[in-house]
């Protein structure tokens, strides 16, 4: 037995690759994430109102998301509900903060990738080389990362880790003059986002039929769906498989379907019956319906079939998530209500001591549950990430993707380099992840 | 000569590498330096090499994250002999960061461990600063400093009164802010936090959590401990370790 491990660079955070080698065949394979960070722990004993600052650092790419999912749970106890200009601040965030960290996948983790798939070799594509042979296009992505980063900023105050999502609402006021900003930058940046899903499409064009094919019929994809419609910040649960409806539910009712037991060494986490589960940009495009914007559909129609029954289909829903975001936060910079005048809901008494907070992070389903004790602090505190849940599954495709490349090139490099890019394609985020490890327990 | 540059991530949550990597001047980084060891954006990768091996030469190193366990230690120890400069970059580096929060584990600022030739504030670090300090190290010249603290540049610039005692009862305001946090019985380290961060969450209505740290010279925790016991905190506050405790934890 042969035992190789690889590191992952071009990932948010520290992670490896351990590939088990018989004489002939790949035995077993896991990606491996270090560096446990003991959120929950640090949660405990802490006052209700300091929790979003809290977790909003938990990680630099989702911060918004963890913040919002904080202060959802903790509204939760105290009965208070935030005014709907608030709501719309929140989604703003999501929706700037999904612009920032997909394009940034895409750029710095996805494309040197995908061109590397074009010219059929390993040779590594550096961020240097890039810059020189697709100007334009590192141009027009480098140009939506700053329209993220601009929306994060103007709205929370700070990227990352926004400050204005606090318990009870935001505690920012949008000026006219920031709105219109804001507007004009994002319709420049939807005709820039359309010119790089073409380019998307022409690489399809080129590299033909992708080889990471995912079978989806192992799997079951969960997502917040509001209505059939994309909505990062409210909604109803769902999990599907083979596009059949397996339950439909209120996030506080996730225990009844998501079991996790906490244990010394991480969680375990049963999935009524399901081996595998998937969140992210792949299980939204399984669960919902529409995108908001009609073109966003017809881009989709032009993706050939074959890459739509890839993982690497994931790559070009993250920017068709980008785009959509960028016409909802169009249409809610548009919302009158936006700019009501607002007052934060005092936080008074505890209506019931367990609260719980469900977002659409752009990595996937985010939970976060809180226990508050009398004295208005956490007395404990749960938090399920999109990596933790999609682990078994990213496993599962990694093994797959090494004993077939084992087996059609015997060669121990391009080994690496598929399951690296299988890895990066499942957009895994190793900061965020709470626990030190995940297991998941047959039903 | 290309300037040769590398960023490492300790135990961190990514987002000082990110908001380099999401800055204007970033591009300008790429086109004008060589990249030794950056596995946030390169295959490059300082953590595979052996224990008797030696890592290639950076003429600056960030180090964004703290130093929470032996393999860290070992590999921040590396960097320093392979780098002319080693620069710690946000609060994480610097104190500790966040985590400090938590009560047993380890989380060591760099300077722990080895000698830094510069810092570069803040949880993150504000756009301004670290694209100022990016240029600065391109150039050859000192990163930039700050001797003032927050309340200099803030527009609620307190009107306290001398001998005037100050009562904390809470975190967070109820209202919008018009006058000086701490006149509202709310906790601002505006006057013991460096500026440089324009006032970010004073603008938005929240006062100052201290992430970009004291003055230059001073410590992180006599600075904060000193500062509050000048002031009448409520109970609540008085055995609250979010405060004291919130980027720095000393250890023996």
């Amino acid at each position: 037995m042969k035992k190789i491990i690889e590191p992952v660079t071009r990932i948010e955070g520290h992670g490896k690759i351990t590939v088990y080698l018989n004489d002939k065949e790949v035995s077993n394979a896991n990606f491996d994430m270090y560096l446990p960070r003991g959120f929950e722990k640090i949660l405990v004993g802490k006052l209700v109102e300091d929790v979003p600052r809290i977790t909003s650092r938990i990680c630099g790419l989702c911060s918004s998301a963890h913040a919002i999912a904080a202060c959802k749970a903790l509204e939760k106890i105290y009965d208070v509900t935030p005014s709907k200009s608030s709501i719309l601040m929140r989604k703003l965030l999501l929706a700037g903060e999904l612009i920032r960290s997909h394009a940034l996948h895409f750029f710095y983790f996805a494309l040197p990738d995908l061109k590397a798939l074009i010219e059929n070799d390993y040779e590594r594509y550096s961020v240097q080389q890039f810059s020189k042979i697709e100007t334009d296009l590192v141009e027009k992505l480098f140009r939506v990362i700053r329209i993220g980063n601009e929306l994060l900023d103007r709205i929370g105050g700070r990227v990352p880790h926004p400050v204005t999502s606090v318990v009870g609402g935001i505690s920012k006021k949008l000026t006219e003059k920031e709105v219109v900003g804001l507007q004009s930058n994002l319709r420049r940046g939807a005709s820039t986002v359309r010119g790089i899903i073409e380019k998307l499409l022409e690489y399809m064009g080129k590299i033909g039929e992708p080889q990471e094919f995912f079978n989806m019929d192992e799997t079951a994809f969960m997502a917040l769906n509001e209505g059939g419609n994309f909505n990062l910040y409210e909604g109803k649960l769902r999990i599907t498989k083979e596009k059949k409806i397996l339950a439909d539910f209120e996030p506080e009712q996730y225990t009844k379907y998501i079991e996790i037991e906490k244990k010394s060494q991480g969680i375990q986490i049963k999935l009524n019956g399901e081996k595998l589960v998937l969140t992210g940009p792949m299980a939204r495009n399984q669960i919902i319906e529409r995108y908001g914007a009609y073109e966003v559909h017809s881009l989709m129609e032009e993706v050939p079939t074959s890459w739509k029954e890839s993982l690497l289909y994931s790559n070009f829903l993250r920017l068709i998530e980008i785009l959509a975001s960028i016409y909802d936060a169009i249409l809610i910079l548009n919302e009158p209500e936006l700019m009501e005048e607002r007052e934060l809901p005092q936080l008074n008494k505890i209506a019931t001591p367990i609260g719980i907070g469900v977002v659409e992070a752009p990595r996937g389903t985010l939970i976060h549950q809180y226990k508050v004790n009398t004295k208005n602090t956490v007395e404990s505190a749960t938090i399920i990430t999109p990596t933790e849940l999609n682990l078994p599954t990213i496993n599962q495709k990694l093994l797959e993707t090494c004993r077939d490349s084992y087996q059609n090139t015997q060669n121990i490099e391009k080994l690496k380099e598929n399951a690296k890019r299988v890895i990066r394609t499942f957009d895994p985020c190793v900061s965020c992840a709470t626990h030190l490890i995940v297991k998941i327990i047959h039903q | 000569m290309k300037l040769k540059f590398s960023a490492i991530s300790l135990n961190s949550c990514n987002g000082c590498i990110s908001t380099l990597t999401c800055l204007d001047v970033f591009l300008n980084l790429v086109k004008s330096a060589e990249i030794v060891y950056f596995p946030f954006v390169e295959d490059s990768y300082p953590a595979t090499i052996k224990e008797d091996e030696e890592l290639k030469y950076s003429d600056v190193t960030l180090v964004e994250g703290c130093v929470t366990q032996k393999d860290e230690e070992i590999l921040l120890k590396k960097l320093r002999k392979a780098s002319k400069k080693i620069i710690a970059l946000g609060a994480c580096a610097m104190f500790g960061g966040i985590e400090s929060l938590s009560q047993n584990a380890r989380r060591d600022p760099l300077s722990k461990i080895i000698e830094i030739d510069g810092c570069i504030p803040g949880c993150p670090p504000p756009e301004n600063v670290l694209g100022a300090s990016i240029l600065s190290l391109i150039e050859g010249r000192n990163l930039p400093e700050a001797s003032r603290n927050l309340c200099a540049v803030c527009d609620l610039r307190p009107k306290l009164e001398k001998f005037k005692t100050i009562r904390i009862e809470k975190l967070q305001p109820q209202k919008f802010p018009t006058s000086c946090f701490l006149d509202e019985n709310v906790l601002c380290l505006g006057p013991v936090t460096r500026e440089g961060c324009d006032a970010k969450c004073i603008k938005v209505g929240l006062p100052c959590e201290g992430c970009m740290g004291p003055p230059n010279g001073l410590d992180y925790t006599a600075n904060v401990i000193n500062f509050l016991s000048t002031l009448e905190l409520s109970e609540k506050l008085r055995t609250y370790e979010g405060i004291i405790f919130r980027l720095r934890r000393p250890r023996t």
